[in-house]
């Protein structure tokens, strides 16, 4: 008797504790926009399931895009970046430009991460939205979502412009490799 | 049914009931972390062969992190940075605004 009461409280007590999760986009109901037109309404319920298939496409083409860029700012940091600062460690020269850009291309990295996710669960929202039946609904999200998308590609520009930057500052080293007093002539010249 | 059969089948219970739990929470935490998409083992994601040959090239090479530092070490390192940012560039406009512009989608302006 004792032992089904234990065993009775203890499925009670999975029951009562419920998950919480973080809450998730603003409800779609909230500030819709003025009514759509005619044209654009029709357009939309008309096209919905080649609207879906579409987004669908997107979606895909869109992971296999992140999944190589994803790779690539990886092997970045962690065969190239990485390796190169410990071993001007090891050498003792001192470069401080590679070193924060190096700190920077990995920051750069996990925003890129996280605006994607952003981007793809607003664009899962999308697909999910009946636009048969709520169109105004569908465009107000389409219009999150072409945000969301916006800010990944400045993402993956930032970090292009970042690598450049990386380059050009390891061009620059190899030339002071080459010319030790060159490179602290021009050192003395920038402090002055 | 005996008091044990009766016992074994409450904990049989149980442990389904936990197991019923647990995979729903981790599954929750699945797509609530956002790991869903950047999981390409999905079906209907999965990479082709012409994507994994690539991303395998990438590996090739990798600088090592040990030893002095000289300037054919960094002609080496330069050539093999130059082909990453060569793959980089094959992909035009990555999650440009085109592809979800009223154009493509082949709705009318307004």
């Amino acid at each position: 008797m004792k032992l089904e009461k234990a065993i009775l409280s203890f499925i009670l007590s999975f029951a009562l504790v419920s998950p919480v999760f973080a809450e998730g986009n603003k409800s779609l109901q909230d500030s819709l926009p003025d009514s759509l037109s005619d044209s654009l309404s029709g357009a939309i319920t008309g096209h919905c399931d080649s609207l879906r298939q579409t987004f669908h496409s997107i979606q895909v083409s869109d992971a296999s895009t992140r999944s190589y860029l994803g790779h690539i700012y990886e092997v970045l940091i962690a065969d190239y970046m990485k390796p190169l600062n410990k071993r001007l460690v090891d050498s003792s020269i001192v470069n401080p430009s590679l070193v924060s850009l190096q700190g920077e291309f990995i920051t750069a990295r996990i925003k890129f991460n996280s605006d994607f996710i952003a981007y793809s669960q607003s664009l899962e929202e999308l697909i999910s939205i009946d636009c048969k039946t709520s169109p105004e609904s569908f465009v107000k999200s389409l219009s999150a979502t072409r945000e969301k998308r916006s800010a990944v590609s400045s993402d993956v520009k930032f970090l292009e412009n970042l690598l450049a930057k990386y380059r050009s500052s390891v061009v620059g080293l190899k030339k002071s490799l080459k010319d030790p007093d060159a490179a602290s002539n021009t050192t003395e010249k920038e402090s002055l | 049914m005996t008091r044990g059969g009766k016992n074994l089948l409450i904990l049989g219970g149980i442990s389904v009931l936990i197991t019923i739990i647990t995979s729903g929470v981790a599954l929750a935490l699945y797509y609530y972390s956002g790991d869903v998409y950047f999981d390409r083992s999905r079906p209907g994601y999965l990479p082709n062969t012409t994507e994994e040959d690539e991303e395998e090239k990438l590996d090739d090479y990798s600088f090592s992190d040990t030893g002095s530092l000289s300037e054919s070490d960094l002609d080496v390192y330069l050539e093999h940075l130059d082909s990453i940012i060569d793959s980089m560039n094959h992909i035009e406009d990555p999650f440009s605004k085109k592809s979800l512009s009223n154009d493509s989608l082949g709705l009318p302006e307004k």
